[in-house]
C-alpha cells in the first residue's frame, strides 16, 4: 500500500497536506484533551488553523507564479481491478489553491471570533474540535484530485455540518434542523453515488486526469452522470428544490453560519462543479442554469418577510448560489467562481456582524436578568432591534459595506463579480436564442436583473430594521432606557470583522474597480476555462440603476413601518414563504407521510409473514395431533383388535383342553365321525 | 505449530471446556475467566493466521492451490460395494474467502466473552454452550469438506437454542423455537443437496491411490489428478473404483462429477420442472438465504434478536448471519455456477428487496432492538446483492460488508445492551436528551450510527460502495443485476440514514425525559469501563478499516477472482451444455 504512482512532487503538495491536516490533528487533540487543556484549547485549535492559513498563503502564491503540483497514492490494490483505480489522489493547481486559501482564511477568522462569541456557552470544549474537523473535510476535499475520495471528504463535511448545526443539542428545533440538513444533502449524495457508479462502469476510473479520456462518446450515461452530481451540487449548495435544509440550519451557532452557510460548504458544490465542467454536457449546463435562476428568485422574494436576522442572510445565499450556479450553466465557470469567492467575505461579514449583533442582545438579556428583570425575548428577532448604529457602530459600518457589496454596488466586491455572471448569463442567452431561435432563454437573464432589485431591498430593510430608526427593545422594556450605554466590542470579534469588511472592496481584486474583466482573479483562471468575459456594458447599467431602484423603493417602504403590534402578522403571503413556497409542505406530503405509510405497511408485511409462518407451524401441530390419534386410535386400534381377538381365539382353544377324558372322548368320536363323513363323501 | 494452527484454532474452545466442566459450582467466578482466555488466546491465534496468510511466502496446497495451511486426514471411510467407496475426510484449510472470516468470529467472541460478564443465571451451562458454539462457528467457517461443514453449521443450531431459550427475555421460547425451526428447515434443503452431491462427486485424489497411481496421498499429483479426471469423463474407472467424496474444492471442477450422476451436467433428471442441477441450485441458495436472512426468510431475526441476551446477539448479528454469506460463496456458487448465471436477477432482486424494504421496516419500529435487528437484515442485503453482481469489486465488497457488519452491527447491539441493563427497556419514544446525562454513550452511539448509515472512513461506507460499484457494473456488462435494481439499491442508503438520524434525535438529544413507566435503581450511569474496553476497540476497527480497507480487501482479491472465474467460465459452459442438450 501507499507506494507511489505518479510524483510530480512539489513542496506545495506537501504544504497543502500539512495544512489539511494541522486541523485534523487539532481536532483529535482537543476532542480527547480538550478538558484539560486551559481555556479548553481554544488557541491551540485557533493558531494550528493559523498556520494552516499561513502554510495556504504559500501555496497560493506559488501557484500564482505558475507553480503546480500533484501526488498519487495507491489506495486499494485488488487482483482482478485494474491497478490505479482506487487511489488517493492530491493537485494543487489555481482552482485548489484559491479554494484552501478561503476555506483556511474564513475558518481563522471564524475560530477568533468565536474565542468570543462562544465564551462560556454550554459545550465549548466540543465547538472546537468540530470546527477543526469541518475545515478538515473541507480541505480535503478542495485538495483531491480523486472523484470517490471527493466524495467521502464530501459526505464528511456533511456529517461535520451535522455536528455544528445541532451543536446546541438539548434545542429540539436546532437537532431537527441539522436532522433535515444531512437527509436533503443525502438525497442529493444519491446522485452523487449513481455518478460514481455510472463513472466507475464505464471510465474505471475516479481520477479527474483521466476521466476526459473516457467519457469521449457522449451516449445517455455521460448526461446522467452529469445530472448525479448536479443534483448532489443541488443538495449541498442549496439550490431548488433541496434548498429548505438551509434556512432551519440558522438553528446553528452564528460563527458557524458564517463559516458553513457562506463560505465554505455550500460552496463546495459551485467548486465541484467548477471541477468536473468538463463532464458536463450541453444539456446538463441548461439544466444547471435553469435551477440556478429558479432557485436565486424563489429565494430572493421569501428574504423580504423574515424577521430573523439570520434567515434575511439565509434566504440571501441562497439566492447568491443561484447566481454562481447561473455562472456555471452559462459556460463561465470563472465567473462563477469569482462571486463564490468574493461572497465568501462579504457573506461572512454580514453573519459574523449579525452575530455581533445577536451578541449585543444577548448581553441585553444577561444584564436584564442580573438586574432581576427577566425577559425571554428572541435575540435574533429584527422587529425587536432598531437604532443600533449608535450602540454598535463598527458593526454598522462592517454591516453596510457588506451589504452593499451583496447588493453589487460599484467600488465593491460583489459588483465585479454579479456583473461577471450576469454578463455571462446575458452572453449565453443571446447565443442560445440565435441557434435555436427562441427568445426562453432570455428568462435565466431577466430572473437575475430581477433577482438583483430583491436583493437591494430586502438588503435595505434588513438594515433598516436593525440599525436605524428607534431601538424598539426598550420601548417594550422601558427600564432599558436608564442603561444607554456604549457597547465595547472585544477585538477577537472587530478583527474579523474589520478583515472581512476590507476584502469585500472591489480593490483587492481589480485595479480598476468598475470592470470585471480586469481582475486578476478572472483573467487568471481565464486560461483555465477560456470562456468568453467581453460583457456588454449596458447589462452593468442596468443592475446597477436596478439596485439603487433597490435601494430607494426600499427607504421609502421601510422608514418608518410599524413592526410591532399586537396584532400577530398573518397572511397568506407570508404562509407562503413560511413554508417555502409550499416546498416544506410539499415534501411532508409527497415523502415523509408516504414514507412512514409505507414503513407502517412493511412492519403489517412482515407481521402477515410471521402469522404465515405460525399458521404453518401451529397447522403442521395439528396435523401431527391428527396422525397421532390416528396412530392411538386406528394402527393402535387395529393392533388392539388383533390381540383383543389373538386373545378370544387362544381362550376358546385353551377351553379345549380341559383335561377331562370325556370331553376328550367326545371331541375325538366327533372328528372320526367327520373324517368319515368327508372319506365317504371322497369316495363318491 | 504453524502448521496445525487451524486445527488449534477450532479445537482450543473444547481444551477450555474441560477445566469449565470439572471445576464445582462453588467456584463458578472462575468460568468467564476461563472462556475469556480461550477467546484472547484465539484473537490471538486468529490474528496471527490473518498476518501469515496476508503475507506472501505462506506455502499453498499442493493440489488445491489456492488453500492454505492444509489438513486433511481420513476420518470415515466405508467400503459401500458397487457404489464405491465413501469418504469423508477431515479437510480444513484457509483461503480469502474465510480468512477474513475466522478473524471476524475471533475478535466478537471475545467481545461477547467480555459482554458475558452481565449473565448471572446457569453459568457454567452458559459458558459451557458458549465455547460449544465457538468451536462450532470456527469450525464452520475452515471446512473444506461438506459433511464436516454440514456438521459444525448444524450443530450450532444447539448452543444456539438453548442460549436464546434458557437466558432471553420473556418470550424466549417462541424466539427460540423460531430460529430454530426457521434455521432447520434451511438445513433440511442443504442436506438432501449434500447427499446428491456425495452420489455425484469422485475425489481425484483417493481414487488415484486407490487405482494404484499413488502410493498415498502426500505422493498424489497434479498429474494423476488430471489423469484419474480424464478417465472419469470417458468412465474407464470402474464404478467401485470410485472414492466418493464431500470435498468442496472438488465438487467446484465439473470434471470431478461421475457420468451419469444425479448432478453430472449431461443429467436429464428433473425436479418440479427444473433441472435436478438448477433445483439444487435453489436449495441450497434458500437453506444459505434463511441464514443470512434475506427477506422474504427473515423474521425469525428480529424476535430472536430482542428476546436474546445481550452477548448472544452479538454473536447472532457478529457471526451467524455471515455464515449465511459464506455459505454462498463457498458453496453454491461454485458448486452451481450455472444457477448464479440463470437466475442472478433473480437473487438480486432478493438482495435489493431485502435492502429497501427491510429498511423500510426499521423506520417503523419502536423497540431499539428490533430496529438494529432489520438495520442488520437491510446491511445484509448489501452483502446478497454484491455476491449477485458476479464482480470483483461486488464480491469483494460483500466479503468486506460482511466484515464490516460483523464488527458495527456487534457494537450496535452491545449500544443496545448498555441502556437495556440501565432500565430493562427498548422503547425509543421512551427515551429523550439521553446526551445529557450520558454523553460519552452517545458519542459511541453517534459514531456506530453514523458507521452504519455509510459514512466515509468507516467500514460500512466501503462495502456498501463496493456492493453498489460492483452492481452497476454488473448492470453494464454481465446483466445478473438490471439497471433498475441497481439504482433501486441506492435508496437504501438514504433510508438508512433516515432512521439512524430519526433514532438518534428522539432518544438523545433535545432534553433530558423517560417515560414514566420505566423504573431503574440508580442513576443513568454513564459506560464503565468494562462497557468501554468493548465498545472502543470495535469503533477503532471500524474506523481503520475505513481508511485502510486494503488491509482486508487485498488479502481476500485473488480468492475472489479465481471464484469469479469459475463463475463464468464453467457457469457459462455448464449453461450452454445444459441448454444444447435439453433446451431448458
Amino acid at each position: 500500500m501507499n507506494s507511489y504512482l505518479i510524483t510530480d512532487l512539489d513542496n506545495l503538495v506537501y504544504f497543502s497536506l500539512i495544512a489539511a491536516l494541522l486541523p485534523l490533528s487539532a481536532f483529535f487533540i482537543l476532542f480527547f484533551f480538550g478538558k484539560k487543556l486551559p481555556r479548553k484549547g481554544d488557541w491551540l485549535a485557533t493558531l494550528l488553523i493559523g498556520l494552516s492559513f499561513i502554510l495556504s498563503l504559500l501555496v497560493f502564491f506559488s501557484v500564482w507564479e505558475g507553480r503546480a503540483g500533484s501526488m498519487t497514492f495507491q489506495w486499494i490494490a485488488l487482483s482482478g481491478i485494474p491497478e490505479n483505480a482506487f487511489s488517493i489522489s492530491v493537485s494543487i493547481d489555481k482552482l485548489s489553491s484559491f479554494m484552501i486559501l478561503t476555506v483556511c482564511l474564513i475558518s481563522l477568522l471564524v475560530h477568533l471570533y468565536s474565542m468570543e462569541y462562544m465564551k462560556g456557552k454550554l459545550n465549548y470544549t466540543r465547538y472546537f474540535p468540530y470546527l477543526s474537523i469541518f475545515t478538515f473535510a473541507m480541505l480535503g476535499l478542495v485538495i483531491s484530485d480523486n472523484l470517490l475520495i471527493t466524495f467521502m471528504f464530501w459526505e464528511l463535511v456533511g456529517f461535520t455540518s451535522y455536528l455544528l448545526i445541532g451543536f446546541w443539542f438539548t434545542k429540539e428545533e436546532a437537532v431537527k434542523a441539522s436532522k433535515k440538513a444531512f437527509l436533503f444533502n443525502r438525497i442529493g449524495d444519491l446522485g452523487f453515488l449513481l455518478a460514481l457508479m455510472i463513472i466507475w462502469s464505464f471510465a474505471g476510473t475516479f481520477e479527474f486526469q483521466y476521466l476526459g479520456d473516457s467519457f469521449e462518446d457522449q451516449s445517455i450515461w455521460f448526461t446522467l452522470a452529469g445530472l448525479g452530481l448536479v443534483l448532489a451540487c443541488i443538495g449541498k449548495s442549496a439550490q431548488f428544490p433541496l434548498y429548505v435544509w438551509l434556512p432551519d440550519a440558522m438553528e446553528g451557532p452564528t460563527p458557524v453560519s458564517a463559516l458553513i452557510h457562506a463560505a465554505t460548504m455550500v460552496a463546495a458544490g459551485i467548486f465541484l462543479l467548477a471541477k468536473v465542467f468538463f463532464l458536463l454536457s450541453e444539456d446538463v449546463l441548461t439544466t444547471i442554469a435553469t435551477i440556478g435562476a429558479i432557485t436565486m428568485l424563489m429565494s430572493a422574494i421569501p428574504a423580504l418577510f423574515q424577521n430573523d436576522i439570520k434567515k434575511v442572510l439565509a434566504y440571501s445565499t441562497i439566492s447568491q448560489l443561484g447566481y454562481m450556479f447561473v455562472g456555471i450553466g452559462a459556460g463561465v465557470p470563472e465567473a462563477a467562481l469569482f462571486h463564490l469567492f468574493t461572497h465568501a467575505f462579504f457573506k461572512a461579514g454580514l453573519f459574523l456582524s449579525a452575530g455581533a449583533v445577536i451578541h449585543y442582545m444577548h448581553e441585553i438579556k444577561h444584564v436584564l436578568f442580573h438586574e432581576g428583570v427577566y425577559n425571554d425575548f428572541d435575540a435574533q428577532d429584527m422587529r425587536l432591534m432598531g437604532g443600533l448604529r449608535k450602540r454598535v457602530p463598527l458593526v454598522f459600518i462592517v454591516f453596510i459595506v457588506c451589504s452593499s457589496s451583496l447588493v453589487g454596488l460599484p467600488l465593491l466586491s460583489g459588483f465585479l463579480s454579479k456583473e461577471a455572471v450576469i454578463g455571462a448569463a446575458f452572453n449565453w442567452a443571446d447565443s442560445y436564442s440565435n441557434t435555436n431561435n427562441s427568445f426562453v432563454y432570455y428568462l435565466i437573464p431577466l430572473s437575475c436583473f430581477v433577482t438583483a432589485f430583491f436583493t437591494a431591498l430586502y438588503m435595505i430593510r434588513q438594515l433598516m430594521m436593525v440599525f436605524f430608526g428607534d431601538f424598539r427593545l426598550e420601548n417594550l422594556i422601558p427600564y432599558l432606557n436608564a442603561k444607554h450605554e456604549h457597547h465595547h466590542q472585544s477585538l477577537l470579534i472587530s478583527l474579523p470583522l474589520v478583515v472581512l469588511c476590507v476584502l469585500s472592496f472591489a480593490l483587492p481584486f481589480s485595479l480598476n474597480p468598475f470592470s470585471p474583466q480586469s481582475s486578476w482573479f478572472l483573467k487568471e483562471f481565464n486560461q483555465l476555462f477560456e470562456s468568453n468575459l467581453e460583457f456588454a456594458h449596458w447589462v452593468t447599467y442596468t443592475t446597477v440603476l436596478l439596485a439603487l431602484a433597490g435601494i430607494v423603493l426600499g427607504i421609502f417602504t421601510y422608514r418608518n413601518k410599524v413592526y410591532i403590534s399586537d396584532k400577530a402578522e398573518k397572511s397568506d403571503v407570508l404562509e407562503l414563504f413560511g413554508h417555502n413556497w409550499y416546498l416544506e409542505k410539499f415534501y411532508y406530503k409527497a415523502m415523509v407521510l408516504p414514507g412512514f405509510r409505507l414503513a407502517f405497511y412493511t412492519t403489517k408485511i412482515d407481521y402477515l409473514i410471521d402469522r404465515l409462518i405460525e399458521g404453518t407451524a401451529i397447522a403442521y401441530v395439528v396435523l401431527s395431533h391428527i396422525v397421532a390419534w390416528f396412530d392411538k386410535n386406528i394402527i393402535d386400534g387395529i393392533v388392539r383388535l388383533m390381540a383383543t381377538l389373538a386373545v378370544f381365539i387362544s381362550g376358546f382353544f385353551k377351553n379345549l383342553q380341559s383335561g377331562k377324558v370325556q370331553q376328550y372322548f367326545v371331541y375325538t368320536l366327533a372328528t372320526v365321525m367327520i373324517l368319515i363323513y368327508i372319506f365317504f363323501n371322497w369316495m363318491k | 505449530m504453524t502448521e496445525k494452527v487451524l486445527s488449534i484454532l477450532i479445537f482450543l474452545p473444547l481444551v477450555g471446556l474441560i477445566p469449565l466442566l470439572v471445576l464445582p459450582k462453588s467456584r463458578s467466578g472462575i468460568y468467564k475467566y476461563i472462556n475469556l482466555a480461550v477467546c484472547l488466546l484465539q484473537t490471538i491465534l486468529a490474528v496471527f493466521v490473518f498476518c501469515l496468510y496476508s503475507k506472501p511466502g505462506l506455502v499453498t496446497d499442493p493440489i488445491y492451490g489456492l488453500f492454505k495451511l492444509t489438513e486433511r486426514l481420513n476420518w470415515i471411510t466405508i467400503d459401500l460395494g458397487n457404489i464405491g467407496r465413501l469418504s469423508i475426510n477431515y479437510f480444513i484449510g484457509l483461503d480469502g474467502l474465510n480468512v477474513t472470516m475466522v478473524l471476524l468470529s475471533a475478535i466478537v467472541m471475545l467481545i461477547a466473552a467480555i459482554s458475558s460478564w452481565s449473565v448471572e443465571k446457569h453459568l457454567k451451562g452458559y459458558y459451557a454452550l458458549l465455547l460449544i458454539l465457538n468451536t462450532s462457528v470456527l469450525g464452520c467457517f475452515l471446512s473444506l469438506d461438506l459433511f464436516l461443514f454440514f456438521l459444525f453449521f448444524e450443530f450450532m443450531l444447539l448452543p444456539m437454542y438453548f442460549l436464546i431459550g434458557i437466558w432471553g427475555g420473556p418470550r424466549r421460547e417462541y424466539a427460540s423455537i423460531k430460529f430454530f425451526l426457521y434455521t432447520l428447515a434451511g438445513s433440511l434443503l442443504i442436506l438432501a443437496v449434500i447427499i446428491g452431491l456425495y452420489f455425484s462427486v469422485a475425489d481425484p485424489v483417493e481414487t488415484s491411490v486407490r487405482l494404484g497411481l499413488a502410493e498415498n496421498i502426500e505422493a498424489v499429483t497434479v498429474n494423476d489428478v488430471s489423469n484419474v479426471q480424464g478417465m472419469l469423463q470417458s468412465k474407464q474407472i470402474p464404478k467401485r473404483a470410485i472414492v466418493h467424496s464431500f470435498n468442496i474444492p472438488d465438487m467446484t471442477s465439473p470434471k470431478n462429477f461421475i457420468p451419469g450422476s444425479v448432478f453430472h451436467v449431461f443429467t436429464k433428471i428433473n425436479f418440479m420442472g427444473l433441472p435436478i442441477r438448477m433445483a439444487a441450485f435453489l436449495a441450497l441458495l434458500l437453506g444459505f438465504l434463511i441464514k443470512l436472512p434475506a427477506v422474504p426468510f427473515h423474521t425469525w431475526l428480529p424476535d430472536a434478536h430482542v428476546e436474546a441476551p445481550t452477548p448472544v446477539s452479538v454473536i447472532l448479528a457478529g457471526i451467524l448471519l455471515k455464515i449465511g454469506g459464506y455459505g454462498l460463496i463457498r458453496t453454491v456458487l461454485p458448486v452451481f455456477p450455472e444457477g448464479m448465471v440463470y437466475f442472478g436477477s433473480f437473487i438480486s432482486f432478493l438482495a435489493v428487496l431485502s435492502i429497501v424494504y427491510a429498511a423500510m421496516n426499521a423506520l417503523g419500529m419502536k423497540d431499539l432492538k428490533k430496529m438494529i435487528a432489520y438495520s442488520s437484515v437491510s446491511h445484509m442485503g448489501f452483502v446478497l446483492l454484491g455476491i449477485a453482481s458476479g464482480t470483483p469489486e461486488g464480491i469483494n465488497g460483500a466479503i468486506f460488508q460482511m466484515f464490516s457488519h460483523g464488527i458495527l452491527s456487534s457494537g450496535l447491539f452491545l449500544a443496545a445492551g448498555v441502556l437495556y441493563d440501565r432500565t430493562h427497556d427498548r422503547g425509543i419514544e421512551n427515551y429523550r436528551g439521553l446526551a445529557s446525562k450520558m454523553p460519552v454513550y452517545t458519542i459511541a452511539v453517534t459514531i456506530l450510527f453514523f458507521a452504519s448509515l455509510g459514512l466515509p472512513v468507516f467500514s460500512g461506507f466501503i462495502g456498501e460502495l463496493f456492493s453498489l460499484l460492483g452492481a452497476f457494473h454488473s448492470s453494464t456488462t454481465n446483466g445478473l443485476v438490471p439497471y433498475w435494481m441497481s439504482i433501486t439499491a441506492v435508496l437504501g442508503i438514504l433510508i438508512g440514514a433516515t432512521y439512524f438520524l430519526w433514532t438518534l434525535q428522539r432518544m438523545f438529544f433535545g432534553k433530558f425525559w423517560i417515560s414514566k413507566n420505566i423504573t431503574f435503581n440508580n442513576k443513568f450511569n454513564d459506560l464503565n469501563s468494562r462497557e468501554m474496553i468493548m465498545l472502543v476497540p470495535l469503533i477503532i476497527i471500524t474506523l481503520v478499516l475505513g481508511v485502510f480497507p486494503g488491509i482486508l480487501l487485498e488479502p481476500v482479491s485473488d480468492s475472489v477472482e479465481v471464484l469469479i472465474g469459475q463463475i463464468f467460465s464453467s457457469g457459462l459452459d455448464n449453461l450452454k451444455t445444459m441448454q444444447n442438450f435439453r433446451s431448458l
